[in-house]
Formats: structure tokens, sequence, C-alpha cells
């Protein structure tokens, strides 16, 4: 009767742990199952933020790189003007009206008649911006002449 | 996300008239009355001193600043705003 009891007991004692290892495990399992779940979530999420940043990384280059380019195309519509009230402050195109009022007339009505062009090549929506932008140059070749003073003066009102 | 906003077509290009400019002094001032006269039939005109001209042509400088100041502006925004094409490494553009 002692070795039944104590056969049940061995074989409660050697369920109990088997019940135990295989609670165990399963619960190991489960666990192993939710943490590779989570690293797969953080692995995109961390791929998603990196992404992110990078994306974010290249807006700034890109926008840092529009904008230079922005100032310089600013600074370059500042030329024409520079350019004329240095002509203008330069000569005085009152003497050389006096003086050669046809040369003046002549160079006047050539620098006016670009102006318009200049105007309509800066509106033009299909245009080029290219030599809009260049506008210094066009003051330039108004004052080009020995009548610098003229052509200036001409290219200033022109333009 | 981006707002995708689409780009607006520009206004037509400026249609701008000729003038014609007579530089007068004492020196061309009877042969400039006599030709003024002669195509325009008429004496009267409208007279600009070289300071107003020098003015008027700063005026136009200043004018066509600001247009292509505002003009390079737009082309910054429009740049700004388009949508960007990536080449992934199968070649294929997102």
């Amino acid at each position: 009767m002692i070795k039944i009891y104590l056969f049940l007991i061995i074989m409660g004692v050697i369920g109990g742990v088997g019940y135990g290892g295989y609670m165990y495990y399963k619960d190991t399992q489960e666990r192993i199952a939710i943490l590779t779940d989570n690293n797969a979530k953080l692995e995109v999420a961390a791929q998603l933020q990196e992404e992110t940043i990078n994306t974010m990384i290249e807006d700034v280059q890109r926008n840092a790189e529009l904008n230079k380019e922005l100032q310089r195309e600013l600074q370059i519509a500042e030329g024409y003007g520079d350019q004329l009230r240095a002509t203008l402050q330069k000569h005085n195109l009152t003497h050389l009206a006096n003086k050669k009022p046809g040369l003046i007339e002549r160079k006047m009505q050539n620098a006016t008649n670009r102006l318009w062009d200049d105007l309509a090549d800066i509106t033009n929506p299909n245009g080029v911006q290219p030599d809009t932008t260049g506008k210094g140059s066009d003051g330039n070749k108004g004052s080009e002449n020995g009548n610098t003073d003229s052509s200036k003066t001409e290219a200033s009102p022109t333009k | 996300m981006k707002t995708e906003i689409p780009i607006v077509a520009r206004p037509k290009q400026v249609q701008l008239n000729d003038i014609k400019i007579y530089v007068v002094s004492k020196l061309n001032y009877a042969e400039f009355i006599k030709s003024y006269e002669k195509k325009n039939g008429a004496d009267s005109y409208i007279a600009l001193s070289v300071k107003d001209y020098e003015n008027l042509s700063l005026n136009f400088a200043e004018l066509r600043r600001y247009v292509e100041q505002q003009k390079q502006i737009i082309v910054y925004y429009e740049k700004a705003i388009a949508p960007e094409k990536k080449e992934e490494k199968d070649g294929k553009v997102q």
C-alpha cells in the first residue's frame, strides 16, 4: 500500500515538474514570439524614422541650394539699376545733350528700344532667363561708344 | 507628406509700344521744330528735362528690377514645390 502511495506521490511530482516545464516552455515561446514581433515593429519604425530623417536632410539641402540660387538671381537683378546709377553719376548728360544732341538722341532711342525688348523677354512665359538676368550687360551695351556718356544715359533710360 | 500645388501658367508677355525720343539743344532746335512739325503735323510736344529723364530711367530700372526679382521668386517657389524624382537602385523612378 505504501508503495502505491509512494508511486502516486512520485508520479504527482514528476507530473508537476513536467507540467511546470511545459508551461515554462509555452510561456517562453509566447514571450519570444511577442519580442520577435516587437523587434520587427521597432525595426520598421527605426527604418521609417531613418528615411524621414534622410528626407528632411535632403529637403534642407535642397532648400538651401534653391535659396542660394535665388539670392544670386536677386543680386543679379540689382545689377542693372546699380550700373545705371553709376553711369548717370559718371557722365554729364546735360552737357552731352547740348554738344551732341543727334548722337545722344540716337543712343537714347536705341537704349529705349532695348529696354522694351528686355522687358518683353523678362515677361515672356516661355522665355529663357539668362539674358534677362544679365542686365548689367545691357547697360554696358548702351554705354559702349565713345559717347559712353550718352550711351549709358540712354541705356539707363532704355533699360 | 507634401501638399501638391499645381503650377499655373504665367501671364502673357508684355506688348510695349515704341516711342520716339528727341534730344534738342540750341544746336538743333530750329531743325527740330521744322522736322517735328513736318512729321507730326503740330508743334506741340511734351518736354522732359535731362534730370527728369534720368529720373525716369531710374524709375524704369527700378521697375525692371522688381519684375525680374518677382519672377525669380516665382521660379524659386516652382522649384521648391516641384515633386522630387528619386532613382532607386533598380533604376525605377519613384
